[in-house]
């Protein structure tokens, strides 16, 4: 903008607006500035403040939500873990329980099978035992029989020999020197 | 040639309202006798805001974008650091509304003034005592129709003050509202004439002694740099006031 122009400009305004104070009281522009201001604020509350309001408070309502949910999952997944120690803990113990059960149980059964296997072991020995004193007799009763059939076979042969008992002495001696 | 120019005519005629709107390349826009170019001002600053938050403003978006984003921030900003903290929660709910409008709209007036094509409404005192009215308005009726007249008067006298000296409160009480309500105009009216009426001295500087005062625009633009900051703190300082005042009638504690 030069001077010149500048004063084409300032001669443009009218002496009487050059002269207004800027201090000069105008009813209507008060009046304006209530209408637009009113205009305004409706226009805006019904098309702005309201939805932009609401939706603030809404995703203000559905942040505080997710935040208590997150708490709540977080406090449950806490519950489960401390539950799940403690279940693994219950089973631990549960099943140190039952091997210590079974191992009872295997030292029992091994105790019963030893007691039995010994029991069967001292029958055996008793049949053993038994069936040799049986054989044992057996084999008397057979030596019995063949010294009596000896004996009868001697007296027989004595018999019929007719010896002297110099010569009985001799031939029984003889007889016991060959069987 | 400086002789013909007149720096205090300059100013007084970038400063005062016209009928005239100059704009660049085109000859001198008469407005009408009812339209002055403030009253242009304040249209296009309500037509700016009905636009900005009724269509670019997007209200759908889950996640709001940069231009919403910072928008919604200022919102949230004048709901609960300006209404709420100083009117209580049902209140400043309810009043959240008009304070937006009233920041949005000083704000706007305020930077309009700093680009050059457009004048500064609210360097007209006018335009800020009609703002300010409002506030009075709140302050007065707004109290009449919560509390009625006993509240009203609850939040003018003091409890416990002696009967004789209420002859003098009340008045200076009643006072005090046109008081407060007067700076809060006033404040805002000379805030933004004087940071303008800096800036065309020095752009004034220019015109009356030629090249040797160029470095004067470097300072006008440090200056309109200011402005800008003032801009927002001037709405900001009405908006906070506005809700002082209305909270202090609201909810008085003598």
């Amino acid at each position: 903008m030069t001077n010149t122009a500048l004063s084409v400009e300032l001669q443009a305004v009218s002496p009487a607006e050059a002269e207004s104070s800027l201090l000069t009281p105008d009813v209507s522009m008060v009046i304006l500035t209530w209408v637009t201001f009113l205009l305004l604020s409706a226009v805006l509350y019904k098309f702005a403040w309201k939805p932009i309001l609401k939706t603030l408070d809404e995703r203000e309502e559905s942040i505080r939500r997710s935040v208590e949910g997150a708490e709540r999952i977080k406090q449950e997944l806490a519950q489960m873990h401390s539950t799940r120690h403690q279940m693994l803990k219950e089973v631990e113990q549960k099943s140190r329980e039952i091997m210590d059960e079974s191992r009872k149980a295997a030292a029992q059964l091994a105790g019963a099978i030893q007691h039995k296997a010994k029991e069967d072991a001292k029958i055996l020995l008793e049949n053993a035992r038994r069936d040799i004193s049986e054989e044992t007799e057996k084999a008397k009763m057979v030596l019995r029989a063949e010294s009596a059939r000896i004996a009868v076979e001697l007296a027989g042969k004595l018999i019929h020999k007719n010896l002297d008992s110099e010569g009985n002495r001799r031939f029984i001696r003889e007889f016991v020197e060959e069987t | 040639m400086s002789h013909a120019f007149n720096l205090e005519k300059y100013i007084l005629h970038h400063m005062q309202d016209s009928h005239q709107w100059y704009l660049p390349f085109l000859p001198p826009l008469s407005l009408p006798p009812f339209l002055s170019l403030h009253g242009v001002m304040l249209l296009i600053a309500a037509a700016l805001l009905v636009v900005t938050f009724c269509f670019l403003y997007n209200k759908r978006q889950r996640v709001p974008g940069r231009f919403t984003g910072s928008l919604e921030a200022v919102v949230i900003f004048i709901r609960d650091d300006i209404a709420i903290k100083n009117l209580g929660t049902e209140d400043g709910r309810r009043l959240t509304p008009f304070l937006c409008t009233m920041f949005f709209f000083i704000l706007t007036l305020n930077l309009m003034g700093l680009i050059p094509v457009f004048s500064t409404a609210t360097a007209n005192p006018n335009v800020t005592a009609a703002l300010a009215f409002f506030t009075l308005c709140f302050m007065m009726f707004g109290t009449l129709f919560k509390g009625g007249v006993k509240g009203f008067l609850n939040a003018l006298i003091p409890s416990g003050v002696p009967k004789g000296i209420l002859f003098i409160l009340v008045p200076v009480e009643i006072f005090g509202l046109f008081i407060k309500t007067g700076a809060l105009m006033i404040r805002l009216f000379a805030n933004m004439l004087a940071g303008h009426m800096v800036i065309f001295a020095m752009l004034g500087l220019v015109l009356l002694l030629g090249v040797a005062a160029l470095p004067s625009v470097l300072l006008a633009v440090c200056v309109g740099v200011l402005e800008v900051f003032i801009a927002f703190l001037q709405a900001y300082i009405f908006t906070l006031l506005t809700a002082v005042f209305i909270g202090q009638m609201y909810h008085p504690q003598h």
